[in-house]
């Protein structure tokens, strides 16, 4: 063990941040992380959005030329319920407000899941889910494989209301949150939605239910949290990734013996940060980054936009077991 | 081995580079140039001749002017560009686009009767149009073999008088992986006659090829909204084979370049694409800064272990090497399974993961910090150390030598299974262990 003055110090700094906060959970302490669930009052479809087109040359009204209507495409308008704009009822703070910060961390990224749609949003507090805090922040209930959970509006979720030790941010009304976002794939299947590499880089850990990615361009760090295991046998500590390249498939793990959350990924960015002029090393708010990646993405797949049909409930809960 | 070779090459290669041009200075005669390029690649038959065979490895131009809507058609609605291209250039196109005659061109009820407003195109009488409302934001060019560079005239289909617009071209590799953006704004004028405005994609650095293109044009006064957009003379170069040297069409895409008109181009370098990259997008770019790291606090400690006999374990096989590259302090453990430490990252950050005892552990690092605002009523970073976790591990992270760091350990089996890993003292006593590393790099002092 080294007594050099600077890590010591640290060291000491630890002990102290130690004694003042809260100890971490134990077994049998309430479920973790993303467990119940709430419904959202789910925004109502809009038209699909038209970019105007500029006018014409010699054209003073900013009219397009005719051209034959095509049938509507792309994301729908309002698809994206904006950074920090988290769902009512959902957040320590009555406004139900997060990091509205709209700066994208990390432009270099891809989406990360292989196939679409996809749709960002609470599992915690949209169909299927019972809330946080044994009511006290109340859920909707429900089915896990409900349409609303498999369509538009995206909601950002990164300052959820999280009241473990654990949870503690620097970036969130309270100091705790939920520090990442809730991402479901195309339909509630599980263990069926490949998880794709978000950077070239290097796995930096497998855990019992979680990847680590690390970005070799941005220097960032991805975890992607209820990935089924076992993930498959090239991905390990160390193994180079590239950007974009199916890893591992979703799952509803909670822990590596429970499948007690839904279908879904948890999406951490981790990285350094300066807040209100101090250094931050944690969870970033992904929000916009993945609002980012998934407009090129959906540009790239134009076909892979559209919800579709919901399947069975069943078929949420198969397998039961790693 | 090869692969992480690879890996490492790109990464530090990583930045793509591009350069695209608005009017070549006195040469606004779009086909003069583009006839110019076809004439570097006279030989390949690489024009819209579909009785020539293609000749892929060298490249070719596309002007559209062998597409004609079906007998019957509006000729407003201009006709289907899909995969006519494909058989002779290896060329496909997708996101509903369509070719048009560009002539003003009106109809008994003194209406525009095609999508291309202006008297003529690039070369020939027809473009192809990208309409955002039949295909979302982007138009999609595919190439069958992996092309080096592609450079196209690109007009919006009207506006006001000087708007201002922005061009963007970003290229993918078989994977789907983003390598290279071109991107610049340019004031639209009602020049009808000719199409001063063109956009060269390439990766100049690395020479990377790409098999897949998506061009936009945005709307500055919109918010940047993708708007429909004409293309001319798509023109494009395979990679080239060594006996060719430089590809006739890149050579072709080179005369285009030079310093851009003044006011209407950018040339876009490696480390600006990001910050225009998401100048261009719905969000805005990230501030980002670089730390400055206390060396002399370094050297100090590292005099201090040295006269305490404290070396940091050795990373495995080819992990040591980003030690090399590191431009910041490594904290590495003093004790490691062996073989286990493995090393990698950027100049600007670094990762280590290592197991001990049969408990995996962690330190991430970082001199490049990310400002952020937190969200209102948030208490900001309140303490030197902070401790954070996930249903997998117990994090803590703090600031040291100027930069900033993360220390984890891992659950075995999960939290539930390993309450320990939850332990902050079993945490703190790794962090008290690390020893501090600086590879070559490092020793530069950046």
């Amino acid at each position: 063990m080294t007594d050099l003055r600077t890590i010591s110090a640290v060291a000491a700094a630890f002990a102290l941040a130690a004694c003042g906060q809260e100890g971490p959970p134990r077994p049998g302490d309430a479920p973790a992380a993303d467990e119940p669930e709430t419904p959202a009052p789910v925004e109502e479809d809009t038209p699909p959005a038209d970019a105007e087109d500029p006018a014409p040359p010699g054209s003073d009204d900013a009219e397009a030329p005719p051209v034959s209507p095509p049938p509507p495409a792309g994301l729908p308008a309002g698809w994206d319920s904006g950074p920090g704009n988290l769902l009512p009822g959902s957040s320590t703070v009555k406004e139900s407000t997060g990091v509205t910060d709209p700066s994208v961390i990390v432009p270099e990224m891809v989406f990360p899941f292989a196939e679409g749609p996809a749709f960002a949003n609470s599992q915690l507090f949209n169909p299927g889910g019972f809330g946080y805090a044994s009511g006290q922040w109340p859920g909707p209930g429900g089915a896990e494989n409900a349409a609303a959970n498999f369509d538009y509006p995206w909601r950002d979720n990164f300052c959820e209301v999280r009241l473990e030790a654990k949870h503690v941010t620097d970036l969130c009304p309270g100091g705790r949150a939920h520090k990442g976002q809730d991402l479901r794939p195309k339909t509630c299947e599980n263990a069926v939605h490949w998880l794709a590499a978000p950077e070239s880089g290097w796995i930096s850990h497998v855990g019992s239910i979680s990847v680590n990615i690390m970005g070799a361009e941005s220097g960032m760090k991805y975890k992607f949290l209820h990935v089924q295991m076992p993930v498959p046998d090239w991905v390990r500590t160390g193994a180079p990734v590239t950007q974009g390249q199916p890893f591992a498939r979703v799952s509803n793990l909670l822990t590596a013996s429970s499948r007690a959350t839904t279908v879904h990924l948890h999406f951490e960015i981790h990285g350094a940060a300066e807040v209100d002029g101090r250094l931050h090393n944690g969870a970033l708010p992904p929000y916009t980054s993945l609002v980012e990646s998934y407009l090129d993405f959906t540009d790239a797949r134009p076909g892979e936009i559209a919800p579709v049909a919901p399947v069975a409930a069943d078929k949420c809960r198969i397998p039961q077991w790693p | 081995m090869r692969v992480l070779i690879a890996l490492a090459a790109a990464m530090l290669l990583a930045a793509p580079v591009h350069a695209q041009r608005n009017d070549p200075a006195g040469d606004d005669n779009a086909r003069r140039i583009f006839e110019a390029i076809r004439d570097r690649i006279a030989g390949t038959g690489n024009d819209d001749n579909p009785d020539r065979p293609a000749q892929p490895s060298q490249g070719g131009v596309i002007g559209f002017e062998d597409i004609a809507p079906p007998a019957g058609a509006s000729a407003s609605t201009g006709a289907p560009l899909t995969d006519q291209y494909r058989k002779v250039h290896g060329v496909s196109f997708g996101g509903g686009a369509s070719v048009h005659v560009c002539s003003a061109n009106y109809d008994v009820r003194a209406r525009i009767a095609t999508a291309c407003p202006y008297p003529q195109a690039a070369s020939g009488q027809r473009a192809a149009l990208h309409d955002v409302r039949a295909g979302g934001r982007a138009m999609q060019i595919s190439f069958d073999q992996p092309v080096q560079s592609i450079a196209m005239r690109i007009n919006p289909t009207g506006g006001q008088l000087d708007e201002e617009f922005i061009a963007r071209a970003t290229a993918f590799d078989e994977n789907g992986a983003r390598i290279a953006v071109s991107a610049f704004r340019f004031n639209w004028y009602q020049d009808a006659l000719s199409w001063p405005t063109s956009i060269s994609l390439r990766d100049d650095k690395t020479g990377r090829s790409f098999t897949r293109a998506t061009i936009e044009l945005l709307r500055v006064a919109q918010n940047n909204q993708p708007v429909r957009f004409l293309i001319d003379d798509l023109a494009y170069a395979n990679a080239p084979e060594p006996a060719l040297g430089r590809p006739p069409v890149a050579a072709g895409i080179a005369d285009l370049d030079g310093p851009p008109a003044a006011g209407t181009g950018v040339i876009v370098s490696s480390p600006q694409i990001g910050p225009l990259q998401a100048n261009l997008q719905k969000y805005p770019a990230p501030l980002r800064k670089r730390l400055d790291i206390d060396w002399d606090a370094v050297d100090a400690d590292l005099a201090e272990q040295s006269a305490l006999g404290i070396a940091a374990a050795a990373p495995s096989g080819r992990s040591a090497r980003f030690v090399d590259i590191a431009e910041l302090p490594l904290l590495l453990p003093t004790v490691a399974e062996p073989g286990s430490l493995q090393v990698f990252g950027n100049p600007d950050t670094m990762n280590a993961a290592w197991r001990h005892q049969g408990r995996d552990y962690g330190v991430y690092g970082s001199r490049l910090v990310t400002v952020i605002a937190p969200a209102r009523g948030a208490p900001g970073v309140r303490s030197a150390i902070t401790f954070s976790g996930t249903e997998d591990d117990l994090t803590a992270s703090f600031s040291l030598y100027g930069a900033s760091y993360a220390v984890t350990q891992y659950c075995r089996g999960g939290a539930r299974a390993d309450p320990d890993c939850y332990d902050r003292d079993r945490l703190g006593a790794v962090v008290e262990s690390l020893a501090v590393v600086v590879g070559a790099a490092g020793r530069g002092r950046p």
